[in-house]
């Protein structure tokens, strides 16, 4: 399946990722997991941040944790993303007097080929908006993946809606993530299960590729119906995520 | 959504019902059901929960169900599979007394055949054949290809083995095999290795699909399972013509 297209995406995804972690991108291609320590300058300041590519894995952890996590360093490379390896970071830490939480695990998506953006209905329609728009269309509280949350603000850069009657319905919002554009997609749950989130999905990725941009895709591991539609849109897999964390985060808490 | 993925999915789907214990259209309800765990589901497990996308089910030990019901995510259906539901639901396992050690397992994608592939032409000095149970047997003990063949005490797996498509070097040695077995559901659940020396040679999609092809042709559904961590397993998925039907999470427990 794979084909240069590809090659050239995945190393994209994989280098912005590798560059925030401060490790070479051919860590990833190590058969083994790779363990760092957290750089200062990394904008995931966690516990420990653990990547799992096809062919190699890396294990980020912050200053006092390196000689711990390697010497529980996991037997395949591949579970350094599992809850069993990441509990006993979590239980370090927590012996060590911090409140934690592992968080979901995620599954982060380079393109493979460009599929065309389906056909919407006739009533339906396509607009471009900008992360001015976006970053107001969070008060609303509608789209919450498509233009994020405050925090995400900043890194808004533009959507694709898809409108009904002149209201969005659909938001494929694309954000910066390590130099990336990664793409947030909602449809609101009157309009699910009509194809509109592989559209609008699909709708981003030219607008991305036209600018010039690598688009990126994440989901949560169990969240089924966000994998089938990057797949749909020509994503494939290329590594997984999970993280420790002192603060956690809206779906986590401590263990 | 192709019209075999319709058709297998069902399938899947319904094994899936039958191993956890509910209706199938609690699958679809869009909401979280606690279910008692059936006492033949899979050995050791003291809950499952599985989503669909459009419903979750958490399948639990009968003592367990209350628990669950009561700490169950209720705002969020898919969220029952996140970690700390799932490790608290273990620690509650202990706590009631059900075992020494439990513990919440990585997550599976599950997935259902979309689309029947070609199969890939073979690379020069390799041969594609299909191996039974006394091929697998002689095999076993190297623990090369356990995904396809099952390792020596995996009884119960090996017991339901039916066949599997090895590719066989030009000394007769297998260097890729696809295996299979009936999977209690009605379903046949696909395992793959690629012996380390020979992987990048797209000899993993090759047994798959004609593995495929072989379960498909005999009115058979295949199944196809990974951790959700194992990137490679999950493209080979894809690459071979699946699509993800539903995520499982475990507690599973042991004595000591």
């Amino acid at each position: 399946m794979d084909n240069g297209f590809l090659a050239t995406q995945t190393l994209a995804v994989l280098g912005a990722h590798a560059r925030d972690l401060h490790v070479s991108v051919d860590a990833f291609a190590t058969n083994e997991t790779t363990f760092v320590e957290r750089a200062a300058e990394s904008e995931r300041q966690h516990i420990a941040v653990a990547l799992t590519a096809a062919l190699g894995s890396v294990v980020s952890v912050a200053p006092g944790y390196l000689a711990r996590a390697e010497a529980i360093r996991p037997k395949f490379h591949y579970e350094a993303t599992r809850p069993g390896f990441l509990g006993l970071l979590a239980k370090y830490a927590e012996d060590s007097g911090f409140k934690v939480a592992i968080s979901n695990q995620e599954i982060c998506w380079a393109l493979r080929e460009v599929l065309p953006v389906p056909q919407l209905p006739a009533d339906l329609r396509f607009e471009l908006r900008d992360a001015a728009w976006m970053n107001t269309e969070q008060l609303n509280g509608r789209f919450e993946n498509g233009v994020g949350g405050n925090r995400r603000a900043s890194r808004n850069k533009f959507a694709v809606a898809i409108y009904d009657r002149g209201e969005p319905i659909a938001v494929g919002g694309v954000h910066d993530t390590f130099g990336l554009d990664e793409i947030g997609v909602d449809v609101l749950p009157s309009a699910q299960a009509t194809g509109l989130g592989t559209a609008v999905v699909a709708a981003a990725v030219h607008a991305i590729l036209d600018r010039g941009g690598t688009p990126f895709y994440g989901c949560a591991a169990d969240n089924i119906r966000s994998q089938r539609t990057a797949r749909s849109v020509g994503f494939v897999p290329v590594f997984a995520a999970a993280f420790v964390s002192s603060e956690g985060r809206a779906n986590d808490r401590a263990v | 959504m192709t019209e075999l993925f319709e058709q297998h999915g069902v399938r899947v789907l319904e094994g899936l019902a039958h191993e956890l214990g509910c209706d199938i259209g609690a699958l679809t309800s869009e909401a979280s059901t606690v279910v008692e765990l059936p006492a033949n589901s899979k050995p050791g497990a003291l809950a499952l929960a599985a989503c669909t996308g459009l419903g979750t089910i958490v399948s639990a030990h009968p003592a367990l169900v209350d628990w669950a019901r009561e700490h169950a995510p209720k705002d969020k259906h898919f969220r029952a599979l996140q970690p700390f539901f799932l490790a608290d639901l273990a620690i509650e396992a202990m706590r009631a007394g059900l075992a020494a050690k439990a513990t919440a397992h990585g997550h599976s994608v599950c997935f259902a055949l979309s689309e029947l592939k070609p199969i890939p032409a073979l690379p020069t000095g390799f041969r594609l054949e299909l191996v039974g149970r006394d091929w697998m047997e002689r095999y076993r003990p190297s623990s090369v290809f356990d995904n396809a063949i099952g390792e020596p005490d995996e009884t119960r797996l090996i017991e339901r083995l039916v066949a599997g498509m090895a590719v066989l070097d030009g000394t007769d040695e297998p260097v890729a095999v696809a295996g299979w077995w009936d999977d209690f559901h009605g379903y046949r659940e696909l395992g793959v290795d690629v012996q380390r020396d020979s992987r990048g040679l797209g000899l993993g999609k090759l047994v798959t699909v004609a593995a495929t092809h072989a379960i498909v042709g005999a009115g058979e559904t295949p199944y196809y399972s990974c951790g959700s961590t194992n990137i490679r397993s999950h493209r080979n998925a894809i690459a071979c013509g699946f699509l993800p039907v539903y995520v499982i999470g475990m507690v599973f427990g042991r004595s000591e």
